[in-house]
């Protein structure tokens, strides 16, 4: 079955306003209120010290000039700024800590909360969304570099800068509104320089991100396939191709430098033509007898100290817009509609005999219909094969058994009663489940097939591992059972994946098993091996599944042959085999 | 003069405008280098790399020099302004003055932007070069080197490797040289011009500074890595999480994934929270000792004022001087850890150029037979390691027949097609084609002559008519087209938005593992080949769609050899001969009906696999 479909809508249409974001912040503030107080208490409290510095340093020139000062006058103002200083730093250290703190403590929550919401969706969402999309919402939107610094740092150091401005323009006003106006005002434009400048240098390096990310994804793939570039005799030809992919790469490179290094630079002169102004206008006023050398320097010191809160500003204003984006894409999955509804207090699975039925069961992927009123009849000690060209809909039929995909239209019946009237988790225990291409995880071997289910022997343990097929490799395994199988089994052969999750899915005895083309990376002697002692092991069980085999298909009690979507004929073997279609795919002599 | 008190502004904008391989995780650049003494040799390796480019290299410093002098002159002209200008009241030279400092400012700013951008140019020039040669020594290794090294091993060293360099070249060149001599020129402005002794308070403070910032920054290294790999450790669980969403929750494991990812990532914030209080607390305390120069600057140069040993502009100077000092020694020891990790990125790439095995040369250049071909494998033994993989294996197939090779996983099948492609060689015994050894041709030509097909298929970043073609220009459109429609495939190229026009991505998400296998095949047979070899190319194809490509295969292969490994049975039931491989032995051999009455192995396998019904 293709699980390609619609991707998401373009999120950065539905952006969110700058209140709909702090709306949706809110809640992760406020079991931190503390923490909150604190920042707005301590954050004011280390600029003040901050901005008195240079007025003392006026102090000291204004009484050098003056030239009627002691020694021991220039050493208590100089002791004085020293601990400016000292408080400053503590304040501006603590201020900064907590907000790291709190940045990686939010990506957290965020993540936390975005778990508990995805784990509750079914499959139905993940045709929706492509799982590299929602793994990187789950990683890089939420990120303490992302929506997780915003969270704190953008929005407190968005505080810091506008007190730090506050503060400056206070004390400047006060010792000379005219030149206040002068110096002060220009520096605005900082903040649309930032502003304009970061929107462009994004612009180049998403560019180059691009070219970077093409130039990995064509080393992943020649590399991979060696084998075959070698086999072709495409060396010569690949490194061609790769060379190109280098200079485009550099291209990029370099036009974002162009961009980059000017905004650079650009920042240091911002400071510098601050400097000429005051010294020019200042100069004048001095000469003027209308403000002190002391004064004149006291507003130099402060355009050095206005330079960054205006680059601040800039930034919360970038980083708001980006935050607002990443918002929209999280909420996007949590408040996607739950398809998949759990009965409070449903019915208990039956012990004893089980029929499962699907009844004119229908769903679409948008307009599309890939299933059409299919009904059909399993029973206990049976064995029923989907069978049917690729795409015809056999593994897509199976996900609505262990209802993480509900139906648009029609029924899958228990005993007759619908599924969804049985509690949720009982039936999901009840059923044996392995999938086409199987989902293991970083842990070892038999963390993988006891999967977290409580109550499992060593000899339940092993009577799976038998079963599978498993326990002749176990020799092969340097620490047995506790053998690390790496990300997603990576250290597994693809046959073995399979047998560890038919392990998997039969430890705990499941009343029903599931089984999608999940054969077909054995031989046919193990498979042959692994029906026999499946069939010893729990006779009575229900089996549906996926196979492409024709000496599986022969021993099936049940084919139910669908093509597009539609059942097209049910029976056995025997039966079926005056099928067009069924011969067609398993019979045309070769 | 103040403090631009804003460490973590500034660092942050520097972060973002000097991060080129931020995005991509680089798992060697935490490997330490494992002989830093032969640092000169790799800077002595380096230079014939720069030596294209050492006309913009030069420019690229003099320029470097000269803005360096440009930011040097700026306090001296504010302490001409102060003494000359400002105190005595002449407001005309103070204009005349300032006006000279503007275009002073303009220069430095140009000179600056230039020598950034040319300096960026052969970094990334040089950085390219690298990236080229290494690749294309890379591709020419045998295949025992690809298999000890793992794909995401090379790209890394390729692409990350070779940016870690970069900041050699670029980064560390200018802030190295330039802020160097800004320092040294700055202090020898201070020293000769005004007061010897304030200077070296001032400067005496930097090898402090310096120093502290660099042990700081290795102190911390250890525990940089280990959040760098607690965060891959967390984004691993997440994708595996997203990735088997279904699986737990059918098996109902919700609530203890999302568990373990929290521990996960509670542990990982543990670690961060010590990095953020320890980095936040350092480069504070750095700021503060520059807060500490000031003191010092006013208090002893307050008092020389006083007794009139120094002017009111000179201790303005000093603050300035102050001001210009401390931010390129912070970057100085911001760089040193990139400077290193460069070193050790070189020593990487470098060990890559140097890297020996390239595929063997032909002894002789022998032309590849042009008619039907026979394949003979006499007495070859072969292993990779330890294990013989393949013992004593002889079998001739005769031009024209299409032959069969079945056992067990293990035994040795997919080895004798990597030795019939020279992939290895034997250790004993000879592979020979129409009875001449295949170590006499050569590789390409050997290889252009055989059509492999594998489980599975590689795409090239191109055109879906590319990567069937292989850039073969002299294949038309037609040929493409026939084959498709032989084998079955053209349906699925119509289904395509752009048909054989398709820009094909790497992973190829657009095509299911059987549509995958059906466009090798087409791949394999568009080359031409006298020999076809199918290495399991069609475990996930349906019966139907396999039938079609067998059929394919008679008319487009009659005549031609065929070699072909299968799990399924059925589907070699009609070759020419079959080949029963266990542990590397030649166990059977014979056609499907010889090896049926035999009642061995393959008999067994058989009686198997069409279990009774």
């Amino acid at each position: 079955m293709s699980t390609q479909s619609q991707t998401a809508p373009k999120s950065s249409s539905a952006e969110q306003s700058l209140p709909q974001t702090m709306a949706w912040l809110w809640p992760f503030w406020r079991p931190l209120r503390w923490r909150l107080l604190f920042l707005l208490v301590a954050t004011p409290v280390g600029v003040l010290f901050n901005v008195l510095i240079p007025l003392v340093t006026k102090q000291i020139f204004d009484a050098l000039q003056a030239q009627d000062v002691s020694a021991d006058f220039i050493a208590e103002k100089a002791l004085v700024i020293f601990w400016l200083g000292f408080i400053n730093f503590v304040f501006n250290t603590c201020v900064q800590s907590i907000r790291g703190l709190t940045n990686f403590h939010f990506e957290n929550a965020f993540r936390q909360r975005l778990s508990q919401a995805l784990l509750q969706l079914g499959r139905g969402f993940f045709y929706r969304f492509r799982t590299g999309d929602v793994t990187t919402r789950m990683i890089d939107d939420i990120s303490e570099k992302k929506l997780g610094w915003f969270a704190c740092s953008g929005i407190f150091r968005l505080y810091q800068a506008g007190l730090t401005i506050v503060g400056c323009l206070f004390f400047m006003l006060r010792l000379n509104p005219w030149l206040t106006l002068a110096t002060a005002l220009p520096l605005g434009v900082v903040v649309a320089f930032y502003i304009y400048s970061s929107q462009k240098t994004v612009a180049y390096a998403r560019e180059r991100q691009q070219a970077i990310s093409s130039l990995n994804a064509y080393l992943t793939s020649t590399l991979d396939g060696i084998r075959v570039v070698k086999a072709y005799g495409q060396e010569v030809q690949a490194a061609q191709n790769f060379d190109e992919v280098v200079e485009k790469q550099y291209q990029r490179e370099i036009s974002l430098a162009r961009v980059a290094s000017l905004l650079e630079i650009s920042y240091s002169r911002f400071s510098e033509l601050g400097v000429l102004t005051v010294f020019a206008l200042g100069g004048w006023l001095v000469i003027q007898g209308q403000i002190t050398l002391g004064t004149l320097l006291a507003f130099n010191a402060y355009i050095f100290m206005l330079i960054w809160p205006m680059v601040d500003i800039g930034q919360f204003y970038i980083k708001g817009r980006q935050a607002s984006v990443s918002v929209e894409r999280v909420r996007e999955l949590e408040e996607y509609p739950r398809e998949i509804i759990a009965t409070p207090e449903g019915l208990m699975i039956p012990s004893g005999y089980l029929q499962l039925q699907f009844s004119d069961l229908s769903y679409s992927f948008g307009e599309h219909e890939v299933l059409q009123q299919v009904s059909l009849n399993a029973k206990s000690g049976q064995r029923t094969v989907l069978a049917g060209a690729v795409g015809a809909g056999k593994s897509l039929l199976l996900d609505f058994i262990p209802r993480i995909l509900e139906p648009h239209s029609g029924h899958v019946l228990l005993n007759d009663q619908p599924l969804a009237d049985y509690d949720l988790s009982q039936l999901r225990s009840s059923l044996g489940v392995v999938s086409q291409n199987p989902s293991l995880f970083s842990a070892s071997l038999r963390e993988n097939i006891t999967f977290g289910r409580q109550g499992l022997s060593d000899a339940d343990l092993q009577v799976a591992l038998d079963v599978a097929q498993l326990s002749q490799e176990m020799g092969s395994f340097a620490e047995g059972l506790e053998t690390r199988i790496g990300q997603r089994g990576v250290k597994l052969s693809g046959g073995q994946k399979q047998r560890v999750a038919i392990a998997r899915a039969l430890i705990h005895r499941p009343r029903i098993l599931i089984l999608d083309d999940c054969t077909s990376a054995l031989d046919a002697d193990t498979e042959a091996r692994f029906w026999q002692a499946l069939h010893d092991f729990v006779p009575e069980m229900l089996v549906i599944l996926v196979t492409h085999r024709l000496s599986t298909l022969q021993q099936a009690d049940q084919i139910v042959l669908l093509d597009k979507g539609q059942v097209v004929a049910q029976g056995d073997h025997r039966q079926l085999t005056a099928q067009p279609i069924y011969q067609d795919i398993y019979l045309k002599p070769h | 003069m103040s403090l631009a008190k804003h460490p973590a502004g500034s660092t942050h904008l520097k972060a973002k405008l000097h991060s080129p391989t931020s995005a991509i995780p680089s798992v060697q650049a935490d490997t330490q280098p494992k002989k830093l003494a032969g640092q000169w040799d790799l800077i002595k390796r380096l230079i014939p790399w720069v030596r294209p480019y050492r006309r913009t290299f030069l420019m690229a410093l003099v320029l470097l020099l000269f803005s360096a002098g440009a930011k040097m002159l700026g306090p001296v002209i504010l302490q001409q302004a102060v003494d000359n200008y400002i105190v005595p009241g002449h407001f005309e030279g103070l204009l005349l003055l300032l006006g000279a400092y503007v275009s002073l400012l303009i220069a430095g700013f140009v000179a600056n932007y230039v020598e950034m951008i040319q300096l960026e140019i052969v970094g990334q020039r040089v950085v390219s070069d690298l990236k080229k040669r290494s690749f294309s020594h890379l591709i020419q290794l045998n295949l025992p080197y690809f298999d000890q090294n793992s794909t995401g091993k090379l790209v890394s060293r390729i692409e990350n490797d070779a940016n870690a360099m970069k900041v050699l070249m670029s980064t560390v060149i200018t802030n190295l040289l330039g802020n160097l001599v800004v320092v040294v020129g700055m202090f020898a402005i201070m020293a000769w011009q005004y007061d010897l002794t304030l200077a070296l308070y001032v400067v005496g403070l930097c090898p402090v500074v310096l120093g502290a910032a660099i042990g700081f920054n290795k102190l911390m290294e250890p525990l940089l890595i280990s959040v760098r790999k607690l965060v891959a450790e967390v984004n691993g669980s997440i994708t595996e999480m997203i990735q088997g969403i279904g699986t737990i929750q059918i098996f109902g494991q919700e609530q203890r994934f999302i568990k373990q990812v929290m521990q996960q990532s509670q542990f990982k914030y543990r670690k961060e929270a010590r990095m953020t209080l320890a980095f936040n607390s350092f480069f504070n305390l750095l700021f503060f000792v520059k807060t500490l120069g000031l003191v010092l600057i006013l208090w002893l140069g307050g008092q020389r004022v006083l007794r009139g040993e120094m002017s009111i502009g000179s201790l303005v100077l000093f603050m300035s001087f102050m001001q210009s000092f401390f931010v390129p020694i912070m970057f100085l020891s911001s760089q040193f850890n990139e400077f290193q990790k460069g070193i050790a990125a070189a020593q990487r790439i470098f060990e890559l150029l140097d890297q020996e095995g390239r595929e063997p040369e032909a002894q002789e250049q022998q032309a590849f037979p042009t008619g039907p071909i026979e394949i003979r494998f006499e007495s070859v033994w072969f292993r990779y390691q330890s294990d013989w993989v393949l013992q004593d294996l002889s079998f001739c197939c005769p031009a024209g027949e299409h032959w069969a090779i079945v056992g067990p996983t293990g035994s040795g099948k997919t080895t004798l097609i990597s030795l019939l492609l020279r992939f290895y060689d034997p250790q004993q015994g000879r592979i020979l084609i129409n009875e001449i050894d295949i170590r006499s041709f050569d590789l390409q030509t050997l290889r252009s002559g055989l059509g492999l097909v594998l489980q599975d298929l590689v795409f090239f970043p191109g055109t879906l008519l590319q990567n069937l073609s292989l850039e073969r220009d002299d294949l038309s459109i037609e040929q493409v087209q026939h084959v498709m429609r032989a084998i079955g495939a053209d349906e699925l190229v119509q289904r395509l938005p752009q048909a054989y026009e398709t820009q094909i991505s790497e992973d190829a998400r657009n095509f299911s593992a059987g549509e995958k296998q059906l466009l090798s095949f087409a791949r394999a047979l568009l080359k031409n080949p006298q020999v076809l070899i199918l290495d399991e190319a069609t475990a996930n194809i349906d019966p139907q769609s396999e039938k079609r490509i067998q059929a394919a295969m008679h008319t487009l292969l009659d005549q031609r050899t065929a070699l072909i490994i299968a799990h399924r049975l059925n589907t070699i039931e009609s070759a020419d001969r079959i080949l029963v491989l266990q542990a590397g032995q030649l166990l059977e051999s014979g056609n499907h009906a010889q090896l049926l009455q035999k009642r061995g192995i393959y008999a067994q396998m058989h009686h198997l696999q069409v279990l009774n019904t």
